[in-house]
Formats: C-alpha cells, sequence, structure tokens
C-alpha cells in the first residue's frame, strides 16, 4: 500500500524533531563522552526485545477498527527500557540507546510510512536526553535515596511530557483538531509512566551492583504482563464476537433486520461524537445499541415479518422485547448500566410510547439517543410494510417527528452529521481517539 | 548492607499489606501478592540477632489480623503462618547451604532463597485456595495465568531482595510499583474473563427461555444417549 502523504505542517514538524534529536545526541556526546558500547548494546537488545511484545489495543471498543480503516494502537514496553538506560547510564548513552535503533531501521526499511518511524525514533531520542539529563544533572547535584527517588519521578514527568507534547503536536497537525483536545485523552498514560519510573529505578539499581544480569529480572515480568495483556484483549475481542453472533442470530429472524443492531450501533456511537458525548463513554453507548433489540429473541419471527398491522396479543408480545433485553444485561455485571436505555428505546416524547409511557426528560439521554439511530435505521431499510427511504427522506421524517417522539435537539444534531456526511455509511466515524490516531499516523509509543 | 530491626518491620508491613491484596485470575480465582515479600521477611529475620523465628511469627500473626479486619475468611487466615513457616524453612536451608560453601558473597544465594520462597509460599497458597474453593478445579482453570504471574512474583522477589539489601526500604517503593502494574494488568484480565462467562451464561439462560420448557433436554437427550 503507499505510504499517505503527510502535510506539509506535519513534514516540518517532522523535520524539527529530527534536528532537534541530531542536537541532542551532538550536545550530550560532546558533554559526556563517547556512549559505552557495551551497555548501548545491552539495553539495544532488551529494547528490542521489549518492542516485540507489542500488543494490539483497539481503543475503545473494537467498534474503532471497524469504523476506521486505521491501524490500532500499539502498546509496548520498550518505554521501561529506556527510563531504565536513562538511570543507568550517562546521557550521551541513553540518547545513543534511543536513537540507535531508530534510524537505522527507518531508512533501511523499505515499506510505507518510514516518516512516522523516523518521528518517532526522534522524539524518543529527545525525550530520553531530557528523561537522562534531568535525572544525571539532580543526581549529580544532591545525594540520598529521597534525590534518587525524587530525580526519577521527576525525569519521568519530563519523559512524559516530551512524549505527550510532540506525539499530540503531531497529531493535532495531521487531524487539524486543537492541540489541546488531543493532549487532555492522552493523560492517562501519566500513572504508568510515574509506576513505570520506579520499577525502572529498581532494575538500574540491579544493574549498577550486579551487570547484566539485571535483563533477567526486566524480561521476565514484561513477557509475563505482555502475555496476560495479550489475553486479555483477546479475551475482549471474542466477548465482542460472541455478543454480535447472537445480536446477528436475533436481527435474522426477519430479513428485514440484518445487520440492524450493527447499523444502529454505528449511528450511536456518530449520534454522539456529535453531541459531544466523551470518548469514554462511547464504548457503553455501542454495546447498549447493539443489544438494544436482544429481547427479541423471545419475540415470535412471525410477528417479526409480518406486513400487515399487528393484532392486540401480537403488539403486547411486541412491546415485551425492551424489558427482556433490560432483564438480561441486568444480570450482567459489566453491562448492567445498559439495562436503562435498553429499556427505554421505544418511549417517545410526548409520553405514548412503552413499556411505561415517560415522557420527555424523564426518558434517559442514552435511550433518547439510540431511539433517533434505532428510527433512522429503520426508515433507511426495506420493511414487510413499506419500501427503504433516502437519507433525505428519512431525515424529513425524522425532522416531522421531533418533539412528538423523538427529542428535538438529537434529531437537529443526527441531521447535521448525515448533511456532512457522517453518519450516512456503515464506516463513517472520524475516529478522534488520541490513541488511535497518533498510532496511526506516527506514535507507537503510547504506553 | 540493611539489617536492622526497622527495614524488617518495613518488609513485615510491605508482606501484610499484599497478604490483604488480592489478584483475580479469572474463574473467580484469586491469589495474593505476599508471596513476594514473605522471604525478605525471613531472610532479613535471619539476619537479625533478635530470634528471626519470632519475627516470622510476629509476621504471621499481623497478616492474619489483617486478613481478619479485611474479612476474608477464616481458613484463609490460619494457612499463611503455615506458609510463612515454609518460607523460611526454605530460605533458612538455601542460606545455610550458602554459608558452608562460601561465606563471601551473598548476592547470589539470597536470589535463589528469594526466588524459591517466593514460588514454594506462591505455590502452597494456590494449593491451599485449590482446597478451600474447589479442589482440583481451582488449578486446572487457572494454571496458565497462575504459571505467568510466579513469573513476576519470582522475579520481583529477587530483583527486591537484592536492591534491599543495597538502598534499604525505598527499594520497596519500586517493588510495590511493579506489583502495581501487575496486579492492573492481572485484574484487567480476570475482570474480562468473568465478564465474558458471565455474558455467555446470560445469553444461555436468555435462548433456553425463548424455547418451551425441557425442549432442549428433550432434543439433547438422544444425543447424549446415542452409542
Amino acid at each position: 500500500m503507499p505510504a499517505e502523504r503527510k502535510p506539509t505542517s506535519v513534514r516540518l514538524f517532522v523535520a524539527f524533531t529530527v534536528s532537534v534529536a541530531i542536537g541532542a545526541t551532538v550536545t550530550t556526546w560532546m558533554h559526556w563522552g563517547r556512549p559505552k558500547l557495551s551497555e548501548v548494546l545491552f539495553f539495544w537488545v532488551v529494547h528490542n526485545l521489549a518492542e516485540n511484545t507489542t500488543v494490539e489495543v483497539p481503543l475503545p471498543g473494537l467498534y474503532v477498527a471497524r469504523t476506521s480503516p486505521q491501524r490500532p494502537l500499539k502498546l509496548s514496553s520498550g518505554f521501561i527500557v529506556l527510563l531504565t538506560a536513562a538511570f543507568t547510564v550517562d546521557p550521551a548513552t541513553a540518547t545513543f540507546i534511543a536513537l540507535l535503533p531508530a534510524f537505522p531501521i527507518a531508512l533501511l526499511r523499505t515499506e510505507r510510512d518510514a516518516v512516522r518511524r523516523i518521528f518517532n525514533g526522534a522524539q524518543e531520542t529527545v525525550c530520553m536526553a531530557a528523561t537522562a539529563v534531568v535525572f544525571t544533572t539532580i543526581t549529580g547535584a544532591f545525594d540520598g535515596i529521597a534525590t534518587l527517588f525524587g530525580a526519577a519521578l521527576i525525569a519521568a514527568v519530563v519523559a512524559e511530557v516530551l512524549n505527550t507534547g510532540q506525539v499530540a503536536t503531531v497529531v493535532a497537525l495531521h487531524r487539524q483538531v486543537h492541540f489541546g483536545a488531543v493532549a487532555r485523552q492522552m493523560t492517562w498514560t501519566i500513572p504508568h509512566s510515574l509506576s513505570f519510573a520506579l520499577a525502572a529505578l529498581l532494575v538500574s539499581t540491579l544493574y549498577k551492583e550486579f551487570g547484566m544480569v539485571a535483563g533477567v529480572f526486566l524480561v521476565m515480568p514484561l513477557v509475563a504482563l505482555r502475555f496476560v495483556r495479550q489475553s486479555k484483549l483477546d479475551l475482549d475481542a471474542v466477548h465482542e464476537e460472541t455478543l454480535k453472533t447472537f445480536v446477528r442470530a436475533i436481527d435474522r429472524k426477519s430479513p428485514y433486520t440484518r445487520h440492524h443492531s450493527e447499523g444502529v450501533a454505528e449511528y450511536v456511537v456518530a449520534l454522539h461524537r456529535e453531541l459531544g458525548t466523551p470518548e469514554k463513554e462511547l464504548t457503553r453507548r455501542y454495546f447498549g445499541a447493539l443489544l438494544h433489540d436482544v429481547g427479541k429473541v423471545t419475540v415470535s419471527s412471525k410477528i417479526l415479518t409480518k406486513a400487515g398491522a399487528l393484532t392486540d396479543e401480537e403488539f403486547t408480545e411486541m412491546k415485551s422485547h425492551p424489558g427482556v433485553g433490560a432483564e438480561v444485561v441486568k444480570d450482567i455485571d459489566h453491562l448492567q448500566d445498559l439495562q436503562w436505555e435498553i429499556l427505554y428505546h421505544h418511549e417517545r416524547m410526548d409520553g405514548k410510547g412503552y413499556p411505561h409511557g415517560l415522557e420527555a426528560e424523564n426518558i434517559p439521554y442514552a435511550a433518547r439517543v439510540l431511539a433517533v439511530a434505532d428510527t433512522f435505521d429503520a426508515l433507511t431499510n426495506d420493511r414487510p410494510y413499506r419500501k427503504a427511504m433516502t437519507k433525505e427522506e428519512a431525515c424529513e421524517e425524522l425532522n416531522r417527528v421531533a418533539g412528538t417522539q423523538l427529542d428535538t435537539e438529537i434529531v437537529d444534531a443526527f441531521v447535521r452529521a448525515v448533511e456532512r456526511g457522517e453518519a450516512v455509511v456503515r464506516f463513517p466515524v472520524a475516529v478522534h481517539t488520541n490513541d488511535h490516531v497518533a498510532e496511526e499516523t506516527f506514535a507507537s509509543k503510547v504506553r | 548492607m540493611v539489617s536492622d530491626l526497622a527495614a524488617v518491620v518495613v518488609l513485615v508491613g510491605a508482606y501484610v499489606t499484599c497478604a490483604v491484596l488480592k489478584i483475580n485470575l479469572g474463574y473467580g480465582r484469586r491469589i495474593s501478592l505476599a508471596a513476594v515479600f514473605a522471604p525478605a521477611v525471613a531472610l532479613f529475620a535471619n539476619d537479625l540477632e533478635l530470634d528471626g523465628r519470632s519475627v516470622v511469627v510476629m509476621g504471621s500473626l499481623l497478616a492474619a489480623t489483617a486478613l481478619i479486619l479485611a474479612k476474608h475468611a477464616w481458613v484463609e487466615v490460619a494457612w499463611h503462618p503455615f506458609l510463612m513457616a515454609a518460607c523460611w524453612a526454605i530460605t533458612h536451608g538455601v542460606m545455610n547451604v550458602a554459608d558452608s560453601i562460601s561465606s563471601t558473597n551473598k548476592a547470589l544465594p539470597f536470589v535463589i532463597a528469594a526466588s524459591l520462597g517466593t514460588l514454594v509460599y506462591s505455590s502452597l497458597e494456590a494449593v491451599c485456595q485449590g482446597f478451600a474453593e474447589g479442589g482440583r478445579a481451582w488449578l486446572q482453570d487457572a494454571v496458565r495465568v497462575w504459571l505467568t504471574l510466579e513469573a513476576v512474583l519470582v522475579s520481583t522477589s529477587g530483583m527486591t531482595i537484592l536492591v534491599f539489601r543495597e538502598i534499604g526500604w525505598p527499594a520497596l517503593l519500586a517493588a510495590l510499583a511493579v506489583l502495581v502494574i501487575t496486579k492492573r494488568e492481572f485484574d484487567n484480565f480476570g475482570a474480562a474473563h468473568d465478564a465474558y462467562g458471565q455474558t455467555v451464561r446470560a445469553l444461555d439462560r436468555l435462548s433456553v427461555g425463548a424455547t418451551r420448557a425441557g425442549e432442549s433436554l428433550k432434543r439433547t437427550q438422544p444425543l447424549a444417549d446415542a452409542p
């Protein structure tokens, strides 16, 4: 696949970062002398081992991977190795350790996105140079264990700030979004970095006393934790696939509702983004939408496929599905909070909906959002009693029932998203999750 | 070299804390992190001029008290002193053998003693937990994850004991950081595992509820009886 051409602003920023990295390498070399080859080799090997324990994390929730052609976030343990190096060797050697693997590999590889690799190497080099200089300066000026710990924590903060700053800048330039919005979403890595700093200090102390045998103590937990993390992600994937398979089976009870639940789930994510819902909540809303019709498992296929009007008895059976669905998720601890949107997604603003006839604001917000997405997907697909509408016709219909059946503000937001083309195809969503964007653009160093 | 009462008290504190902190291995199987610090307590208690065994007993009793306060099962409260005694015996044995061979460099014997102590403590705890919660099924269910946890605990224990000898109690902070990361990763895995199990059970109940009572049994019975 040919590499995507980066915008000029991105290329300029990459060039700037590379210049700083080269400057940092030269400066530390001049000040602290030539890097020590044996230490460079040792940490290079351990760093490569850690980098090869990368796991792919499709955040938040697997739907991101499906609603976007972008690659998932990669988590690696390389950062802890580099921190250990920064606390162990002189700044010149530490800087060279970060620099060494990045540029030759980036330049030798002919595959796509060499720019991304070069940027990663350069930004890591800048981070490590600053981290090692801060640590060495503080521990050189003051004595004592408290200084050692304080220096490690301060150095880790410096590394974190520089890493986040550089990655967020390049992502913001590439996606043309606000720097602050990207940076805020990366703050979850700060506690990790501080924990890693203490662990790195432990290994560093060990290295100074016992030499390269310390590598064993560093690699063993990293490999073990990587195994656990990968197992967890595999489980998450199986979990989501299980839910989807079950939901598909229910949707297929009627030829008219195939892929209905998955379609609604995608619209719900797009709509919540339009409404400004925090990214971290989107996974919950996605699952709520995916499972909103799970209660139809108990509704007869005859009713679901009936072309004419339902009898009272049939309608009563049909009206049971939100309650059954809510009962199902109520039994599952991590899905419990979804029960309300599932239970109330057929309520109407005028109180004429079911099952409880709630009105307006009494209907949970997530249920009102779900109702809009559910209605749009139903309108734009064939039903036994009518043909599918176009997106324009469906939007007109949404506007017509806004205020009586659906929430007007939510309908307005949805129509806006449709008009911008963000909610009309099955893979519509511009993913704003920084981690994902970061990976897609450049960075693979988000811990 | 750290070998004073204050150091042992700090180690006992870390041991007691970790006895209460439990990691979820999935399938509802839980195991404590106490194995990391138990050998350190035993090893440094041996170094003290006061009777090392009494320190071990003190640590065990403190752990038991903490477990009672944290409302853990009584049977669990009972096995920690037993595990601590086993750990002390192992570490004591290794150090005696090391002393008889050479009395100069103690770093390697320390690492071996700490690693073996952690392995023994953790294995026995898993066995005890297994007997308390479901016999052999405990290990059958969780053995792979438990072995992975062992790799982390053993290496952290060895690393901690070495660094503790050099820089003292602050090494515990670093060790606790490793354990916090470990606990987080394993708990995430355990939570994902339990969530998946719950989902499957809930969907199973739903699909059974969608058919007439006894229908699935009627359909599967002939298959089960088939030659």
